[in-house]
């Protein structure tokens, strides 16, 4: 494992297509944030914001155009051209759909449709809407930790300073469309999160084939038009947490003390958003501490020491302050989180564990497509179902959401079957970048089981809370596709159907 | 209907994952006889077990043969003998063609033949192409199970296709049936277009590559020969004695109370004033309940009754009050102010050991006249606070126990839907200690002990290493199933007993199975095999099913020898000496030990000579056992215990502290689950490794359990018990052909000891808590341990 690591690094040709890349990624950020905003201000200003139909037709037509031009690039590279094009329109072409599919949510879905815990849209209220009409009126922070002023503020300053600057442009400055427009930051959030589902993917070592896969999973996944489309920190949380994955892969091909800085940062900010994103700091952890121990064989653990030290002084007071300011001001425990107490209607503790937790409820799937927060308990199905439909109920046909939610259990099936084949398989085993996403997986996998354990609520079981576990998943996926070049047909057929349903399902 | 889906999709699954486990040795190659097994089990097997057989049916079913064997015939003509008999094997493992036959309309049968002439077509088609069709078998799959699907959504679930686009309730199955068939026929299509026709799944169909039954992978275990015969040593046998000894300190412990109620009042409507009791109490008393610990008598209607104050007359409380359960306290609701109460049998006779009377306040109140009635008051003391199982009969312990009891003082015999020598036996255990809940329970008890060196014994036989006789034997004393069977006085565990004793011999003849001379040894084996062979058939005629079983053991794994015979004379001589064995050990002994053991019935009554008895008895079950249908809370059909489904809580009782005891009769879900993989494996060892322990264990488990599939009485649970006592044995099989067998062997002896420990409380009865068997023993929504 540890000549893997070498190997990967240097090579002055790798530098330059690093330095290339950079460039890349940083127009991308900018072309994805531009995007988003200008078709919110545009949407808002011609007034089809909101305008569900229309925008849906809008959506319908932008993927058909861009699946017939995929098509039509397909055919032509089978005759003319080479399979490397092929997958390169097709990885371009998904993330196109992605966005669109993001950003058309977006744009057709008001604030209070499939929010959670928005509550009052005024400074006096205390949920979502409230901690930002704060920031925004009082230009402070919440003088309580009542139910949601006790989250991180990070999500919340964004949303105010990207509200502020939206409204800008339009004459009605009210708490709704203040409240409204800082679900852009939400969708850029979710956006992002696909683009850097590709670039863990090419970090991990993924080939076109393996990326394409992981993409298709990540792009179509609606929990990130949910996120996307909401007012609360859930996508900026996954996409922070993303960044951590992402800097924690570059940092362990390059320890410069840039990539230290970089990923302190990172990790601060990602706990400044919620404190659950520091479940990748566990891994990350781990990974110092293999380093350390290379570092000590080698004898040069003292440079390494001190980048950690680096590390810690910046991401824990960036990370923790929040956290600290209120245990100082309210008493409030550091990883707290609002008890709904066991008289709730939501309450499932009453149940047996291993049927919540173990057990794959096949009797709920064939039930119904969506989710029943206050009757269903069984984790892994109310994970796959809040993964596709949130915790509502859509007016659609119902064969679009259970073919939809049967796709998606077959390729969750595909994903178990991956994560065991890397484990098991010692070729794979030896790549350390496959492991991380191994361990991402169980890791994030298994905060989500403890956290359902500790808060044994209907909600609890949200997919929300662990979108970012789709993307390690779509990775072994990826990888999966790769190493079962006979089976991958069948994937790929799965994934485009899940797509099309997917596609259909937030555009009927 | 259900049943037969289930034992359709049951067959067909197992068929293609033994095909697909085979793959890796090439495609399979069919002998005749299989090819007639697969029939008996795809056509015949679902079309017997409807519960009216109709003419239609059998004319489909005989067309079907029909059209088959065409169409298998044109294959043969055009790709060889190979490939005409895979295609008919996979042809018979479609559920399209045997539910057409079953239950649609006789113009649908015409449909395989479109199904052939499709395949024949595309394979015209493709070979032009050129495209493999044998790499289609995945499509071909998706296509019949979601037909299956589809089929069980319209039919059982009432899907329809015209509720496809519900918003509401939107039928799930008939959605994804067609999601299935949908995704076959656009993976075909694709497939096509892209001409993905290369190594998919399967490797392809050729005349010159498939594979010979000779030829069936680089592993075989050829036989026996991968496990050979050690002799018990003196570990073996400390080893057999430790573990009997722990097992048998936990079935003996707290298996009963030795007192209870014996001394009895009894009643009858024949004489004046013999057919009541009334008991005074010296003031006003306001009594809530009566509790009456019933002797030998069941279900007795008895009339109470108290006087009003002004001594005038007998005022009703509750006229012909059932007092259901014998050997067990029943309570009555009395709730009444009142200083004399009057307790009336309305028809028959009945005894009664003891009775409590309680006020509203709790207090046992005594009557004045108590030493009147002495023999009802002399045993207040054994009245037990909260009624466990520890202190009278559960589940049908009524039934048999109770015989048993008649049995022993020659009174008129309740239970007779059994033959009787499982309640002579239990009978025993009641002369030795007395009519108390451990006087009925110790035989049992005993049995069930006793099968663990039985066991210890069959599995050092079959797998010749102490190890892993000792993991089977720890997997037996972990099972569930055999721990509460041993602790509850039916005749199950002794009936699994015997069979077992009755597998093991036979596996013990077959092992020394010799064709040069007959020696005493194998004579001695054949003759304990019928004896426990004629006990288990005298206990329960389930008995008869390990019998059929043994049977077609003996004369498949002979066959298989004789064709290795050179020399015919000695051929002859061993088979006549052979057969006149068998006769006497199979046929004769069995005969004469079930006629002996209607004895006790012929003490009773005396009109009838022991062979009348005998068949008169036989009647009356075979009459009972085809008719008893019944709703029952903890009923459950054959393809529930498979999966674990539906436990039987033969008692529970709920403490005034708020815990509970219970006693649940089901398997160990570890257990249970590996034992069905396991079952899958067994099918791969014996066809693709020739292994002839899993051809023995697949017989046996099939004679124990297939004819459950026929059987269309309300059945449960413990009905699977032998089954999975057969489960055990393939575990250790299949084990044993992994790599790292010891490691595998230690892990799942810890697992299963563990999971036995942490349900051991409500296999026991022990007193424990609601919430910690609510919340984590009830690991399956159908699981009901605590009420």
């Amino acid at each position: 494992m540890v000549s893997d690591v070498s190997d990967i690094s240097s090579t002055s040709d790798n530098f330059k297509r690093e330095k290339n890349k950079k460039t890349k990624e940083w127009l991308e950020e900018v072309y994805i944030i531009s995007i988003v905003l200008l078709s919110y201000l545009l949407a808002r200003a011609t007034g089809i914001l909101g305008n569900e139909q229309l925008i849906h037709v809008g959506m319908m037509l932008i993927l058909i155009l861009v699946s017939v031009a995929l098509i039509w690039q397909t055919w032509s590279g089978r005759r003319f051209g080479t399979g490397q094009s092929q997958y390169n329109a097709g990885i371009y072409a998904v993330m196109i759909m992605g966005i669109v599919m993001r950003i058309g949510y977006m744009l057709s879905t008001n604030c209070t449709v499939r929010g959670h815990d928005l509550w009052e849209i005024d400074p006096s209220g205390a949920g979502h809407a409230g901690y930002l009409l704060q920031l925004l009126t009082k230009h402070q922070l919440p003088d309580t930790n009542t139910l949601q002023f006790y989250q991180q503020p990070l999500f919340y300053i964004l949303g105010a300073v990207t509200s502020w600057f939206l409204n800008l442009f339009f004459d009605d400055m009210t708490y709704y469309n203040l409240v409204d427009a800082a679900k852009t930051v939400s969708c850029i959030a979710s956006c992002l999160s696909l683009v850097l589902c590709r670039r863990i993917a090419q970090e991990s070592g993924l080939k076109d084939q393996g990326i394409l896969c992981t993409l298709m999973l990540t792009a179509f996944l609606p929990a990130f038009y949910l996120t996307g489309g909401t007012v609360n920190p859930d996508a900026l949380a996954a996409l922070m947490m993303l960044y951590a994955y992402l800097f924690t892969l570059r940092w362990l091909r390059n320890q410069s003390w840039k990539n230290t800085i970089l990923l302190a940062v990172i990790f601060g900010l990602a706990m400044m958003t919620k404190i659950s994103c520091g479940v990748v700091a566990l891994v990350t952890a781990g990974i110092f501490l293999w380093q350390f121990i290379i570092a000590l064989h080698k004898k040069k653990a003292g440079k390494l020491l001190s980048k950690y030290l680096v590390f810690g002084c910046i991401s824990i007071p960036l990370g923790m302050w929040y956290s600290i300011r209120n245990y100082i001001l309210f008493n409030q425990s550091l990883t707290y989180v609002l008890w709904q107490g066991e008289q709730s209607d939501l309450y499932t503790g009453s149940h047996p564990i291993i049927q919540r937790i173990l057990l794959i409820d096949v009797d709920n799937l064939l039930q119904g497509p969506y989710t029943d927060v206050r009757s269903d308990y069984n984790l892994p199905v109310y994970y796959l179902k809040s993964a596709l439909f949130g915790e509502f109920s859509f007016d659609v046909p119902g064969f679009i959401p259970v073919l939809l939610l049967f796709t998606a259990f077959v390729l969750s099936l595909f994903c178990i079957s991956a994560v065991i084949g890397s484990i098991r398989k010692r070729r794979i085993r030896r790549d350390y970048r496959i492991m991380i996403a191994v361990i991402l997986s169980l890791v994030v996998y298994g905060s989500g089981v403890l956290f359902y354990l500790k808060y044994p609520f209907g909600c609890s079981m949200d997919f929300r809370y662990i979108t970012f576990l789709a993307v390690p998943l779509s990775i072994l996926l990826g990888k999966y596709a790769e190493t079962h070049k006979v089976k991958s047909f069948y994937l790929h057929l799965l994934l485009s159907i899940y797509a099309v349903f997917s596609a259909l399902m937030y555009s009927y | 209907m259900i049943s037969i889906l289930y034992a359709i999709g049951i067959m067909d699954v197992l068929f293609w994952c033994i095909l697909f486990l085979k793959k890796r040795n090439g495609l399979p190659c069919y002998r005749i006889s299989d090819l007639v097994i697969f029939y008996l089990f795809a056509r015949v097997l679902p079309f017997m077990m409807q519960e009216q057989i109709s003419t239609t049916s059998a004319m489909h079913l005989i067309l079907d043969f029909i059209l088959s064997i065409a169409m298998a015939y044109v294959i043969f003509c055009r790709y060889g003998r190979n490939i005409s008999r895979l295609f008919y094997a996979c042809y018979l493992f479609q559920p399209f063609s045997i539910i057409l036959i079953l239950f649609e309309k006789a113009g649908l049968q015409l449909l395989p033949v479109l199904f052939f002439g499709i395949f024949y077509v595309t394979d015209q088609f493709w070979k032009k192409r050129p495209f493999r069709w044998s790499s289609v078998i995945p499509e071909f799959l998706m296509l019949q199970t979601g037909f299956f699907c589809w089929y069980i959504a319209v039919r059982v679930t009432g899907q329809h296709l015209s509720d496809l686009s519900e918003t509401q309730n939107i039928p799930v199955l008939y959605i994804v049936s067609l999601g299935i068939g949908g995704f076959g026929i656009l993976s075909l299509i694709l497939r096509y277009i892209f001409r993905s026709n290369n190594k998919l799944w399967l490797p392809q169909f050729s005349k010159s590559t498939s594979a010979s039954p000779e030829n069936i992978g680089p592993k075989t275990c050829n036989g026996f020969s991968c496990t050979k015969h050690t002799p018990i040593e003196v570990k073996d046998i400390i080893w057999m004695l430790i573990l009997t000894v722990i097992f048998g300190f936990l079935v003996f412990y707290r298996l009963g109370s030795m007192r209870v109620p014996e001394t009895e009042w009894t009643l009858s409507t024949g004489e004046s004033g013999s057919n009541e009791i009334i008991l005074g109490f010296s003031d006003e008393i306001e009594l809530a309940k009566v509790h009456i610990f019933l002797g030998y008598n069941s279900k007795r209607s008895i009339t109470f009754s108290y006087l009003t104050k002004d001594m005038e007359e007998w005022q009703i409380i509750d006229a012909n009050h059932n007092v259901e359960s014998a050997f067990a306290w029943n309570t009555v609701e009395i709730n009444q102010k009142l200083d004399r109460l009057g307790m009336v049998l309305m028809s028959g006779n009945a005894s009664i050991l003891e009775i409590v009377c309680e006020d509203i306040y709790g207090n046992y109140i005594l009557p004045y006249n108590a030493s009147y009635y002495r023999t009802l008051f002399d045993e207040q003391g054994l009245y037990p606070a909260v009624r466990t199982y520890y202190d009278q009969t559960m589940f049908d312990e009524v039934y048999h126990g109770r015989t048993a009891y008649e049995f022993l003082h020659q009174l008129p015999i309740y239970e007779n839907t059994h033959p009787p020598l499982g309640k002579t036996l239990i009978s025993l255990g009641i002369r030795a200690f007395g009519m108390n809940p451990f006087g009925w329970r110790c035989i049992c008890a005993l049995f069930g002990v006793m099968m663990i060196p039985v066991m210890y014994l069959f599995s050092h036989r079959m797998f010749g290493r102490t190890s892993r006789a000792v993991f089977t034997t720890l997997l037996l004393g972990s099972q569930f199933m055999n721990f509460t069977l041993s602790r509850i006085a039916t005749i199950d565990i002794l009936v699994a007993f015997f069979v077992l004793l009755m597998f093991y011999f036979m596996y013990c003849f077959v092992r020394n199975l010799s064709m040069e001379r007959m020696d005493c040894r194998q004579i001695c084996q054949l003759l304990f095999c019928g004896c426990a062979m004629a006990c288990s058939i005298s206990i329960k005629w389930t008995g008869i099913y390990g019998a059929v079983g043994v049977a077609v053991i003996f004369f498949s794994f002979l066959i298989g020898k004789m064709n290795g015979i050179k020399n015919s004379k000695e051929h002859k001589i061993y088979l006549t000496r052979l057969a006149v064995v068998c006769i006497l050990c199979f046929c004769v002994l069995p005969l004469s030990v079930y006629v002996i053991s209607y004895i006790p019935f012929t003490r009773v009554y005396t009109d009838k000579n022991l062979i009348q008895t005998a068949i008169d008895n036989g009647k009356l079950m075979l009459n009972y056992h085809s008719k008893t249908v019944f709703d029952h809370p903890y009923a459950s059909p054959w393809y529930d215990w498979l999966i674990d489904k539906r436990p039987l809580l033969d008692a529970y009782a709920v403490y005034p502290d708020g815990t509970i005891s219970a006693i649940a009769t089901f398997i160990n879900p570890l257990l249970c689950y590996l034992g069905l993989a396991s079952l899958v494996h067994q099918f791969y060892l014996f066809r693709c490794r020739q292994c002839s322990n899993a051809k023995f264990l697949l017989i046996a488990y099939g004679s124990v359990v297939l004819p459950w599939l026929l059987v269309h009485r309300t059945v449960f649970i413990y009905q699977y018990f032998i089954g999975s006592l057969i489960l055990l044995l393939m575990i250790t099989n299949s084990i044993c052909h992994m790599k790292k067998s010891s490691l595998l062997m230690g892990i799942v002896a810890t697992a299963s000891i563990a999971i036995f420990i942490l349900f051991y409380t409500v296999l026991s009865g022990a007193k424990i808590d609601y919430n910690y068997v609510n919340q984590s023993l009830e690991w399956l929504s159908s699981w009901s341990f605590a009420l």
